[in-house]
């Protein structure tokens, strides 16, 4: 068990992943991709006990460069080439609950672990899928607020079968 | 529901269009289930899952639930994966594992590894009825017939039908292909399946799997920012990274993917990538090429790792990206939806790098998250959508006429981009579903 944070800490991370989870529902994946350090990986693992992307596959495993071509592929949604998997357009919700935040010593540096519960809503030609997982930020802190160093999105039926999701929990 | 038949197999089959209800029609799909899914080969699994005696793996062949086992004198056998006391599955769809024997979880009938039953609780009741442990009734249903070629264990549902090598045809040389290109000519299954939930029918997949028509299309929307990506690296003198040199084929021309060229096999068998594919810009490494010419010599080396075959159909259930090390098995469930299976395998001895690129392709080609698998689905959705329309009744195959075609049994080439294959594939069809 890592230590657990104090309450001031927990609330400012508490407000920290709202507000990431709010730049998602927006759509606005630009502003979104600030809060990822450099070398940051967003994973989305195909088990629940995987320990690495290299020996197993994953559902995703975007770092700064695929996250940076999927934000491009998102905005050019409406063009005429654009992906028809995200047309007309696609609307989403991220519902966060039992958030624990606890913190560690990272190789780096002291970091700062959040897992909770994450319901993910997408809306699409009337239609709403649902998504649900265990997502576990591991955070360092900045100047202003936090950088994501990682985000594990434990899918909880990664092992499927599993249809499309198209948008970041 | 229209009445049938007005229509037979043949009118809705032609040289070159088929009718949209081979896609749409729920009784087509039941007929499919049992003539052409009924005594086709069907990809069941790789050896390397069933490594000892008593490994098991639960399937399915079409709508069938099967179970692969390696049984106490090495053989394969699969059976229906149904007790034959009440009919209960013995095991989950999907689950595997290794057990001395198959306990059914209902009354307790146990089974031999071969399917014959061992034990039946309280059998003193069954005397005097037509139910003993000897009899045929009692057993678990073993299909049709099961062979494995250098690993990859197939299956057929009826007893009576072509013979493996007769079915597999020219397409030997595509399985061998992806064997060979292990060092020590071993392969082993490793690192999960993904398992993409579709919401279309299984023909969609099939066919666009050998369709290179379409990645210029539907897939521009990750080349298109993929190359703008790479540019910008460029300018600042970076070389594009590997993962969008995975994604920039898909953006190739016509011209391009005509020169791939194409292979169509009787029994409805294709490959895309006759001579050129996606991968054949893929390096090798020094290492890895040292060890394949230890073990095969120089030129047959280089002639295994010169076959780059795109994708290879094993018409229905199974396609094969030997130059990626991975299979992506077809599953129909119903009319409108398919499971399909991505499985992946490590080239035993081979360095560690090859099963590494084989995982981050597949992670990023074909997960139901990424930039690429949800836009080919989507395609199949609106297919399914568009053909249940019924102001108009045909799909083109009309690409590429070659006059040589016909029922004569040849394997004939064509351009990339031809719907050879596609014609190919409903000769194939109709033939089993015409004459079952």
């Amino acid at each position: 068990m890592n230590a657990p944070e104090d309450l001031e800490t927990a609330l400012a991370v508490q407000q920290f992943v709202a507000a990431e989870a709010e730049l998602l529902n927006r759509g606005d994946w630009k502003a979104w991709l600030t809060l990822f350090s450099a070398d940051s990986v967003y994973w989305m693992p195909l088990s629940p006990d995987q320990t690495d992307w290299e020996s197993q596959v994953s559902l995703l495993c975007d770092d700064a460069l695929l996250r940076e071509l999927k934000c491009r592929r998102w905005y050019d949604r409406h063009h005429e080439t654009g992906a028809m998997s995200l047309k007309p357009d696609i609307r989403s919700l991220r519902l966060i609950s039992t958030l624990s935040v606890s913190s560690l010593s990272g190789r780096d540096g002291p970091e700062l672990l959040a897992s909770g519960g994450v319901t993910l809503a997408e809306f699409s030609r009337g239609e709403v899928r649902t998504h649900f997982a265990r997502v576990t930020w591991r955070l360092r802190r900045n100047a202003a607020s936090f950088s994501i160093l990682e985000k594990r999105v434990d899918l909880l039926n990664a092992q499927g079968p599993l249809s499309d999701i198209v948008t970041y929990f | 529901m229209n009445e049938l038949p007005l229509l037979t197999y043949s009118d809705l089959v032609q040289s070159d269009r088929v009718h949209r209800s081979v896609y749409t029609d729920p009784r087509i799909f039941e007929m499919e289930m049992d003539r052409v899914f009924g005594s086709a080969w069907l990809y069941l699994a790789h050896e390397s899952q069933l490594p000892g005696v008593g490994s098991f793996y639960a399937t399915r062949m079409g709508r069938e639930p099967v179970i692969v086992m390696r049984h106490s004198d090495q053989s394969i056998q699969v059976v229906v994966n149904r007790c034959a006391h009440k009919g209960m599955q013995l095991v989950a769809d999907g689950e595997s594992g290794q057990r001395p024997a198959l306990r059914c979880g209902y009354h307790g009938w146990i089974y031999d590894t071969d399917g014959r039953v061992k034990a039946i609780p309280a059998e003193k009741g069954y005397q005097g009825s037509a139910i003993s442990r000897a009899c045929s009734d009692a057993q678990l249903r073993k299909i049709g017939a099961v062979h494995s070629y250098r690993g990859f264990v197939f299956g057929r549902l009826s007893a009576t039908g072509p013979d493996f090598f007769e079915w597999l045809g020219p397409m030997q040389s595509s399985l061998d292909n992806m064997v060979d290109r292990s060092p020590t000519a071993a392969i082993e299954v490793a690192g999960g399946v993904i398992r993409y939930l579709h919401y279309a029918n299984w023909k969609f997949f099939v066919e666009n799997t050998l369709d290179a028509l379409h990645p210029m299309v539907v897939h521009q929307s990750v080349t298109r920012p993929g190359s703008l990506l790479t540019s910008e690296l460029a300018d600042h003198g970076i070389e594009q990274p590997a993962d969008l040199s995975m994604i920039a084929p898909f953006g190739g021309s016509y011209g391009f993917y005509d020169e791939m060229g194409q292979r169509a096999v009787p029994f409805g068998h294709g490959d895309l990538g006759e001579k050129t594919s996606l991968h054949s810009g893929y390096s090798t490494g020094d290492e890895y090429f040292r060890a394949m010419v230890a073990r095969y010599g120089d030129t047959e080396a280089k002639r295994i790792l010169g076959v780059s075959r795109n994708n290879s159909v094993l018409y229905p259930s199974v396609m094969f990206k030997a130059p990626v090390s991975l299979v992506r098995v077809i599953k129909p469930v119903a009319v409108n939806r398919t499971v399909l299976e991505t499985w992946h395998f490590r080239l035993v001895g081979a360095p560690e790098e090859l099963f590494k690129r084989t995982i981050r392709y597949s992670t990023i080609v074909n997960s139901p998250a990424g930039a690429v698998g949800p836009d080919d689905h989507e395609a199949y959705r609106r297919l399914q959508s568009g053909l249940e329309a019924h102001q108009s009744n045909w799909v083109l195959l009309a690409r590429y006429p070659d006059k040589s075609e016909g029922d004569s049994g040849a394997t004939l080439v064509g351009p990339g981009t031809s719907d050879l294959v596609h014609r190919n594939y409903y000769r194939a069809w109709l033939r089993y579903m015409a004459n079952p």
